[in-house]
């Protein structure tokens, strides 16, 4: 089959020692950028470019794809290990992965994350070859009523992470619909409580108000303890054990699948993927109420939608010049520097490019396995530094990462503000997650409401009319529906939502 | 040597004296720039713009021998980092980068801080054109087709546009304006960013855009959509067979997206002359010219004196589609 | 817990108040054609009715459980901390990212009262050390320089 020979080809050319060198870069730099919170894949690789100007295409957009990718594998590690996400698509892995840590299993949740993400990307990279053309057709059909309805879903992820107290869950989204509307309108340009204060134009970062309400708080939290180890009881293992990885087979599948599919429509950021990952995970769980405890499922299925989505992504990007996620725009600017021209001439004049990209996507998945795997004991002996040293380094990475989102001290001030609110809001337990998935969502929410509506001259029966926009809306109520049933059937035994 | 005696010899002294500082004030330029330069750029990492500056730099930070760090403050539809250079000291050290921001912020937020008369203008880098497009199966092939089709029923027609400020707005604004149609009376669908318009565009929810050329190419060769007309002077090397504005009989649709630096006000005219012969030169640079090109920008370098000329003429312009759009709050 | 609930509830309810009032400022619209206060509107009515429920909750099923703050060491400990990192963000401001970073870890580290001063001078200039290499030269990031510049 063609297909087959192309791929081949490809990875004849991807396996040349410059390219194999320059995809090693890209990952140890992606997985270091996805570590350290705040510093985030797209602007690394737009400081980059430069760089990879100089060198021939096909290795400067694999350096370049190797980040993306690779700061996903990142991102994870200091979720599970400290609570502090790395980019705002590790959040969810927070919620499982660090109790799992902290059950002296987080070797297990490492091991598990990276090979969740191998096996994602290896799916991404098989769905990417074959199905491409045929599925990019499919994304274009979401217009704005089928992002409300994609949008309503993931907001309703928010009621099922309520916690025992369901007005406190409604409480902390709300809120957080509330911070995201701060800052400038975008749909008139009008300004929304910023009361003449020109920092608040520009709204809350989600990563500054992660870094505080988790991180800060969660440092705070642990200063009460006067055990100098946080993680108490030995380091059970560094790799998952046999059952873990039965346990994770489904999740993983579930989770590359549905991170593949949404990692094709434009506009649908990881975050939100991860979301609707994790939440799936848990419906089709038989124990919905551990999640949240650390059940290794709430790791795998994230982490390898998370992955999928990333490889996915490369689909409008190429046969279209659409990018999913600004990150995957600036790719777009490297491949327009070398003169490569998305969309089907690319597939035809520059065969040879596209297929050794693609092939060094799986390559850079087999790095980062091996890269990551090794580190996982290195990564967990960091959890044996006495907390005393350990804790005020782990807030000047915090204070390093609210600053460098935007380059701006009004944002450290931001995650200080959030810090201690987080720190409060953990000793009311009121959940945070439902505030950071509204956070995220809550402008685009607004915005595809508002878009839809404006398509439509006001008409509301416009998110009936489709059938994607009325089947996500559908499932997000029956998704509500059978939270509140399971949450006033059986009242004493309800998820705890950590953090 | 004869011996000076010491009344010249004091003379002399304070002659020194006076020459050094004299030339420590006014010469202030001669040893510009001295230490690292931060430009800042108020949008995103990665953004068009963001690349041009990052393209640019290199060539100037090599010539005057000193670094140039590209610093980005996204936020406010550029406000926040054209706030803070605004804020700083005008020694040339900080300046901001304006990617269709100034003129069109200042124009759309009656309450923006700050007033495009307060930037130093230092000089124009680029432009790019704008692409009139449609979805592939559209009925209009021309752009007059759809201009006569737009004017007998405004209020069907769906336009999406990438945001409020966008180049967009201002350049439909003013072709629809120029043969007598009320751009206030489509249904205009407001997106966040080129790439969701375009997505919409190539998925038929919107029936026209006018977003920056480059994100339309791809569409266009993957046959999604159509390209009814650009909007610069001349016929874009990449869109040989697309037909200008101009050309069709449209010279209205004249709006491009461009990028400019601008310095705080009071800038010292011997500054803003060291960036604008630097800009100058580092645009005539073949690599750069290429490396822009190919992004479907054209160099196109304005002196200060242009430049401001330029800005006011778009403020003047936007303000008043502002004015009429109802879009001033 | 139901005394600070019932608390927590009323400062929601506050602050749904602010959020309708900064709401009401902007234009509102109509359902079928939303305006930029229409969704904040929406969204501060809502946080009212959460804050009223958790109200409304703690009347009728008051729990036996306290709200676990701090008290003792504990509370020193996070005292301690609190402070020294607002002192930190305004020294940042002030002196900029080295200075500031080694007085912090410095300050935070002896929270613990575990390390003697030598040792936690070390680590704290280590830290700051590492950190500016990694941030400031390897990956070319700017920090805080503060506001005369010199760091």
């Amino acid at each position: 089959m063609e297909t087959i020979q192309n791929l081949l080809f490809g990875f004849s050319i991807a396996l040349q020692l410059q390219n194999l060198f320059f995809c090693f870069v890209g990952s140890l730099i992606g997985t270091l950028i996805g570590v350290l919170p705040g510093l985030g894949p797209a602007a690394t690789m737009a400081i980059l470019i430069p760089f990879a100007a100089g060198l021939p295409p096909t290795a400067a957009i694999i350096m370049l794809a190797a980040i993306y990718y690779g700061a996903m594998y990142g991102g994870s590690s200091t979720s599970i290990l400290l609570n502090i996400p790395g980019e705002a698509a590790s959040v969810v892995t927070c919620l499982d992965g660090y109790q799992m840590a902290r059950q002296g299993r987080a070797g297990p949740a490492l091991g598990i994350s990276a090979i969740s993400s191998f096996i994602a990307g290896t799916v991404a990279l098989f769905g990417l070859v074959f199905l491409a053309p045929v599925l990019v057709d499919v994304a274009l059909r979401f217009g704005p009523p089928e992002h409300f309805g994609l949008l309503v879903l993931g907001l309703s992820v928010a009621v099922s992470l309520a916690g025992e107290s369901l007005p406190k869950g409604l409480a902390s989204a709300a809120l957080g619909l509330m911070l995201a509307a701060v800052g400038i309108d975008p749909q008139s340009g009008l300004t929304r409580y910023t009361f003449g204060v020109v920092n608040l134009m520009g709204g809350f970062d989600v990563v500054v108000v992660v870094v505080g309400l988790f991180a800060i708080a969660e440092v705070l939290s642990n200063a009460e303890t006067p055990a100098f180890e946080i993680f108490k009881g030995k380091i059970a293992g560094f790799w998952p054990n046999r059952k873990d990885l039965r346990d994770s087979a489904a999740p993983i599948a579930r989770g590359s699948f549905v991170g593949f599919l949404l990692g094709l429509i434009p506009g649908v950021v990881p975050p939100v993927i991860t979301f609707v990952s994790y939440d799936l995970e848990k419906r089709c769980s038989k124990h919905p109420e551990l999640f949240g405890t650390g059940r290794i499922e709430g790791v795998a299925a994230p982490e390898g939608a998370n992955n999928a989505c990333t490889g996915s992504g490369m689909i409008p990007l190429f046969v279209l010049g659409l990018p999913t996620t600004a990150s995957l725009a600036v790719l777009l600017g490297a491949l327009m520097i070398h003169g490569l021209q998305p969309g089907p001439m690319l597939f035809e004049q520059q065969k040879e490019f596209v297929w050794a990209v693609l092939a060094s996507m799986y390559v850079g998945n087999v790095m980062l396995l091996v890269l990551n795997l090794p580190l996982i004991p290195l990564w967990v002996s960091f959890l044996r530094i006495p907390y005393p040293l350990l804790g005020p380094a782990i807030i000047v990475i915090c204070v390093i990462a609210a600053y460098g989102v935007r380059n701006s001290l009004f944002d450290v001030w931001i995650m200080l503000g959030f810090g201690l609110l987080g720190y409060a809001m953990r000793k009311l337990e009121f959940p945070a997650i439902p505030l950071i998935i509204a956070l995220i969502l809550g402008d685009r929410l607004e915005n595809a409401l508002r878009q839809s509506l404006t398509l439509s001259r006001g008409s509301l029966v416009v998110f009936v009319e489709s059938p994607i926009a009325l089947g996500f809306l559908a499932t997000a109520a029956v998704s509500i529906g059978f939270s509140l049933y399971y949450r006033y059937q059986s009242r004493g035994v309800s998820a705890t939502t950590h953090g | 040597m004869r011996r000076m005696n010491d009344i010249q010899a004091g003379i002399l002294a304070m002659g020194l004296v006076a020459v050094s500082l004299l030339s420590a004030t006014v010469g202030g330029a001669a040893e510009y720039p001295k230490r690292a330069i931060d430009v800042v750029v108020p949008i995103s990492a990665g953004g068009a713009g963001d690349t041009w500056v990052r393209t640019i730099m290199p060539y100037l930070s090599k010539k005057w021998g000193v670094p140039i760090n590209v610093v980005n403050k996204p936020g406010g539809s550029g406000v926040i980092g054209t706030v803070a250079v605004l804020a700083s000291p005008p020694d040339g050290y900080t300046v901001a980068y304006d990617g269709h921001i100034v003129p069109a912020v200042t124009a759309i937020q009656a309450d923006c801080p700050f007033k495009w008369t307060d930037l130093t203008p230092i000089g124009k880098l680029a432009s790019a054109p704008l692409a009139f497009a449609v979805p592939a199966d559209s009925p209009w092939k021309t752009l007059k087709e759809a201009v006569e089709d737009i004017r007998k029923n405004p209020e069907a027609i769906k336009a999406g546009v990438g945001g409020v400020s966008m180049p967009a707005v201002f350049a439909l604004a003013k072709l629809f304006d120029s043969v007598g149609i009320d751009f206030k009376r489509l249904n205009r669908v407001i997106f966040d960013g080129s790439a969701p318009t375009m997505a919409a565009l190539a998925g038929k929810h919107v029936m026209l855009t006018s977003q920056p050329a480059i994100d339309a190419i791809a569409l266009l060769k993957a046959g999604k959509i159509r390209v009814l007309a650009v909007s610069s002077s001349k016929r874009s090397p990449n869109l040989p067979d697309v037909p200008t504005g101009k050309e069709l009989g449209y010279p209205a649709y004249d709006r491009q997206t461009y990028g400019g630096l601008n310095g705080p006000a009071n800038l010292p005219a011997a500054i803003t002359k060291v960036w604008a012969d630097g800009l100058k030169e580092a645009l005539e640079d073949p690599a750069i010219v290429e490396k822009l090109s190919v992004r479907e920008t054209l160099v196109d370098f304005q002196s200060p004196e242009d430049y401001r000329k330029f800005l006011e003429t778009q403020y003047k312009e936007n303000l008043a589609i502002a004015e009429q759009l109802g879009l001033r709050k | 817990m139901a005394r600070w609930d019932r608390i927590a509830g009323w400062v929601l309810v506050g602050v749904a108040t602010f959020g309708v009032w900064g709401a009401l400022r902007l234009p509102i619209g109509r359902p079928s054609s939303p305006e930029p206060g229409f969704v904040p509107l929406v969204e501060a009515i809502l946080l009212g009715l959460a804050g009223s429920a958790l109200i409304a909750q703690t009347r009728k099923a008051p729990s036996d459980k306290t709200v676990p703050w701090p008290t003792g060491e504990a509370r020193r400990m996070v005292l301690h901390l609190a402070v020294a990192l607002t002192a930190y963000v305004f020294l940042m401001w002030i002196l900029g990212f080295v200075p500031s970073t080694f007085l912090f870890v410095l300050v935070a580290v002896g929270a613990w009262r575990r390390y003697s001063w030598w040792v936690s001078t070390v680590y704290a200039a280590g830290v700051t050390l590492l950190l500016q290499l990694t941030f400031r030269v390897a990956l070319g990031m700017p920090l805080p320089s503060g506001l005369l510049g010199l760091f």
